[in-house]
């Protein structure tokens, strides 16, 4: 077992697509094993909540073949993390399935192991009834009425589930919900490494070439990263000769996403970077040694998700560019969502409660908020969206519809314009758009060290 | 001077749901040196800058291997929450770029 060596072949299934060339090259540093995931809660919860992926399914089926295909040639297992993008039933199977198709169309059979990582909201509840499951970056406890009023939950595994399902034996590891990390230090780990020396390599290497640099002229928008594993140590460097590694680009990497640079919790523990140390020892490689794991000896924990349903969406969009609506922009909204309230509420339906009104001014504050330090607009043209959230679509659609013609033609301080207030965007011009969640579980939960909870079945595909 | 005029990168991303974290990484490392010995940059600025209440900011880090800063700010809303402005957190940089720096204080530290 004196060394390992693992490709992390793109940052995230299905987003950007692997560049096939820069594949084969990272196959000619004969693998030991290969990973990737395929999602994360970053594009936020509707995703988790609905059970959609959130890349195309051509762009995931055409990274599983490249990847397959390079099972084929070397006899590696790969790991794939967070299947379909959130790692909930729905999407093992859409992964599953494309990885069935793929597997089919290259005329191959492939041994998946498929690990699955949705928690029983019954057990969850009885959890939460009794014990104090405590909310990760936040100061919520977990309750049976959160548990109760959420979709899916799944929980984030760590290396040791994921090592589970490699002593199967499998071509592909199928994980749902999976730390990034774990993807790739698994195997290593597996094998015998050093886990703090193994996650601290996943975490450099979890985002493809995200970790290094485009070397001008480079043609390609990533490469394949190859990593080697040894005692002690791990080395770094790109698959291909027009990207390069470096400390710096690796250090930059630590930061990302992340709120500590030195220390990470992890499934089971924590990753301990600050006495790691990291040299240049190619012009496109880099060797880091010293990182450690710290493991939690009070119990194994892990981070659990999930999303609970708030309605449906409206949205109507329109832009403005009449100098005196855009000074009064704030007059019009105040007017428009008081005039939905006047109506809606001897109704009995509540703002804040059966619905929500929303306006999102581009020009103005759309990205930043209450943030925003910039009081005032400076711009001739503004954006003006009035979105509308209730429990169902219809009545989305019946509160917009009203809250529009408040907006098209209530007459604010200096207007000229008898005719409508703004430029619609589209016909028709109030949109459904669906479903909306929040994430309402992102707590931490003890779990047997035994990772019990995560069955783990294996298929023949192909 | 502007830190824009001297951080060739200066981002903003989530970190994890309830958090935007932002990183300013300087190419010269006498620069970035200067600017974390000059104290220029705080929790009190960003604060200021974001209209957040300091105990809203977390500590600048320094990591000095990267040369770069980092600090967190809570979000307004927990990401993809109905009311949300920005899901994946990577426009909430832009008041970093316009951070007046006083430009003796880093000079000062640059002849040391």
């Amino acid at each position: 077992m004196n060394k390992h060596t693992i490709i992390s072949p793109t940052s995230c299934m299905g987003l950007v697509g692997i560049d096939e060339g820069g594949y084969h090259e990272a196959l000619k540093y004969d693998p030991d094993s290969i990973a990737a995931d395929a999602g994360s809660l970053d594009p936020g919860p509707y995703y988790l909540g609905s059970g959609m992926p959130h890349v195309p399914k051509y762009k995931m089926k055409e990274d599983c073949r490249i990847i397959m295909e390079g099972i084929i040639a070397k006899k590696t297992p790969v790991v794939m993390g967070t299947a379909g993008g959130s790692g909930g039933k729905d999407h093992i199977q859409w992964h599953l399935d494309i990885i069935n198709e793929v597997a089919k169309e290259i005329g191959r059979n492939f041994k998946v192991a498929i690990i699955e990582t949705t928690l029983d909201k019954d057990y969850l509840k009885k959890r939460a009834g009794t014990e104090t499951i405590k909310g990760c970056n936040h100061d919520g406890v977990l309750t049976e009425e959160i548990v109760e009023n959420c979709g899916e939950i799944v929980a984030q595994i760590g290396v040791e589930a994921i090592v589970k399902a490699l002593e199967l034996n499998p071509d592909i590891v199928l994980a749902g919900r999976a730390n990034d990390n774990a993807c790739f230090a698994a195997e290593p780990v597996r094998r015998g490494f050093d886990k703090g020396i193994a996650l601290h390599l996943g975490k450099i290497v979890e985002c493809g070439s995200a970790c290094g640099i485009a070397l001008p002229g480079s043609k390609i928008m990533r490469t394949p990263i190859v990593a080697t594993i040894e005692d002690g140590y791990f080395t770094i460097e790109p698959a291909t000769d027009d990207w390069i590694c470096t400390v710096r680009s690796i250090s930059g990497h630590e930061l990302y996403e992340r709120t500590n640079p030195m220390q990470q919790l992890e499934p089971g523990g924590i990753l301990d970077m600050s006495d790691s140390l990291k040299t240049q020892i190619t012009n496109k490689k880099v060797k880091v040694s010293g990182s450690k794991w710290i493991k939690d000896n009070e119990s194994y924990k892990v981070k659990i998700e999930g999303a609970q349903k708030v309605g449906y969406r409206c949205l109507f969009v329109t832009t403005a560019r009449d100098p005196e609506f855009i000074k009064n922009i704030d007059w019009v909204t105040n007017f428009t969502k008081n005039r939905i309230i006047n109506e809606f509420t001897p109704k009995g339906l509540i703002e804040g409660k059966d619905y929500y009104i929303n306006f999102r001014i581009f020009g103005k504050n759309a990205t930043m908020g209450i943030l925003e330090p910039n009081k005032n607009i400076y711009n001739y043209e503004l954006g003006v969206t009035l979105e509308v959230i209730a429990k169902t679509q219809e009545l989305a659609h019946e509160i917009s519809y009203f809250g529009k013609y408040g907006m098209v033609w209530c007459n604010y301080p200096g207007r000229t314009t008898v005719s409508g207030n703004v430029a619609y965007s589209y016909s028709p011009s109030i949109l459904d758009v669906g479903e909306v969640y929040k994430l309402t579980v992102h707590h931490i939960l003890p779990i047997d060290e035994n990772q019990s909870l995560f069955p783990i079945k294996t298929v023949e595909v192909g | 001077m502007k830190l824009k005029e001297l951080a060739p990168v200066i981002r903003s991303k989530n970190a994890g749901p309830y958090w935007y974290t932002i990183d300013i990484i300087f190419d010269s490392l006498e620069i970035y040196k200067a600017i974390k010995k000059a104290n220029v940059i705080t929790r009190e600025i960003v604060a200021k800058l974001y209209h957040m209440p300091i105990n809203d900011v977390s500590e600048i880090i320094f990591f000095d291997e990267g040369r770069a800063i980092k600090c967190n700010i809570k979000r307004p809303h927990v990401s993809g929450d109905p009311f949300d402005t920005d899901v994946l957190g990577m426009q909430q940089h832009a008041p970093m770029l316009e951070i007046d720096l006083p430009l003796h204080k880093v000079i000062a530290q640059l002849k040391d």
